[in-house]
């Protein structure tokens, strides 16, 4: 080496196209494919972790002597099944040809079109799993527990029970209530279950569309 | 990212990042995938500038931070490679400039540790001893002699490998 590393560097960055910057055009498209993919990882995830759970409840409605219950535990996840698979399919559909920016919005619409729909649906699903559940629980003869006969066998031979149209109503009305309420706030739950889930990645994508948006003005 | 930002505040410092980008990277994808988010992040950050020093200083700074975890990461996606094979998307690219010398240079300094890379590029760009100790976040008592020693073994590299 006959030059100094300092003169090597300064002359090297003397000629011209020693220093052009890349074009910045294809900034987010590596972005955008890597935190999609991550979402559909995740929803395929979900998607057979709901089905794996609908089948499991069949198999504990067994064990627990009310299979009926389990059948009907099993037929509340049916439509959101179907509702997933729906929404799945449109989801490999998008089209990966898409410019970057027109590709996360399409995925951010599909994901607002079934949040939507998975809420409508949860607000029917949780209170009636959680009918299901007392239910399950109070005919269930696991372990010979028998709670409902023992519990009902309690309640109606009480005298201070108040019947009506054959129904001790303090303790329906409760019930009734915690079901209005489960399907009053079903919406709000599925929202904070999704966010426990979906949370960081949905905020990524939420800040991935929005720098894009600024980009193009 | 505005282009009116890239434009005024970016571009005028390109030629910083782009002389890191090239010391961290081997490929001319690798090389835009850095500089790309090298702007990211400084456009992402401008708000943190407080202007408690230069503005081409801050660049400097933040340009050695984001090349320091890219490669990073990158080295951990690396260990899950058969590192028997060298896929094709790893060949090194060598003529990034048209100078040979310089890129000779380019291509010992790669041979450094990640912070002498740093170290020697800050030196490179005439930054004083007080400004290198500052972007790195180390001692300036030292730093002369750590970038004599680096020239040294620059030195060592130049002359075994391409004299």
């Amino acid at each position: 080496m006959k030059n100094s590393i300092e003169s090597i560097w300064k002359e090297g960055f003397l000629k011209n196209d020693a220093l052009v910057a890349p074009k910045l055009n294809d900034l987010y498209n590596q972005k955008s494919i890597h935190i999609i993919d991550r979402f559909k990882r995740m929803f395929r995830i979900n998607y057979t972790y709901v089905i794996g759970l609908a089948f499991l409840h069949l198999i504990i409605g067994w064990i627990a002597g009310v299979p009926l219950i389990g059948i009907f535990q099993f037929l509340l996840f049916i439509p959101l099944i179907l509702y997933s698979k729906n929404y799945r399919q449109k989801m490999e559909k998008i089209d990966k040809s898409l410019s970057s920016f027109e590709y996360l919005k399409t995925f951010d619409n599909w994901l607002k079109e079934t949040t939507v729909g998975l809420t409508k649906i949860y607000r029917f699903f949780y209170p009636l799993y959680f009918l299901g559940l007392i239910l399950g629980i109070l005919y269930t003869n696991f372990f010979e527990l028998f709670i409902g006969d023992t519990l009902i066998n309690k309640i109606m031979s009480n005298p201070d029970t108040k019947i009506l149209f054959g129904l001790p109503i303090y303790w329906v009305i409760p019930i009734v209530l915690l079901l209005a309420l489960l399907s009053f706030l079903g919406g709000s739950i599925y929202k904070v279950d999704l966010k426990a889930v979906y949370g960081p990645t949905m905020n990524k994508l939420e800040e991935l569309i929005s720098d894009m948006e600024e980009l193009r003005k | 990212m505005s282009s009116d930002f890239y434009t005024s505040s970016i571009l005028p410092f390109a030629s910083i990042i782009i002389k890191l980008c090239r010391a961290y990277t081997d490929t001319q994808e690798d090389f835009e995938d850095y500089y790309q988010e090298v702007c990211l992040q400084i456009w992402r950050s401008k708000d943190n500038y407080r202007g408690q020093c230069e503005w081409s200083t801050w660049i400097y700074r933040l340009s050695l931070n984001v090349c320091l975890t890219l490669l990073k990461k990158k080295k951990k996606l690396r260990r899950h490679l058969d590192s028997e094979k060298t896929p094709e998307n790893l060949v090194v690219d060598s003529l990034a400039f048209k100078d040979e010398n310089l890129n000779q240079l380019y291509s010992a300094i790669k041979q450094l540790s990640e912070v002498d890379r740093g170290v020697i590029m800050l030196y490179l760009e005439e930054k004083s001893y007080q400004e290198i100790a500052e972007i790195l976040g180390t001692n300036s008592n030292n730093i002369g002699v750590r970038i004599n020693r680096i020239k040294e073994r620059l030195k060592k590299i130049l002359n075994e490998k391409f004299n």
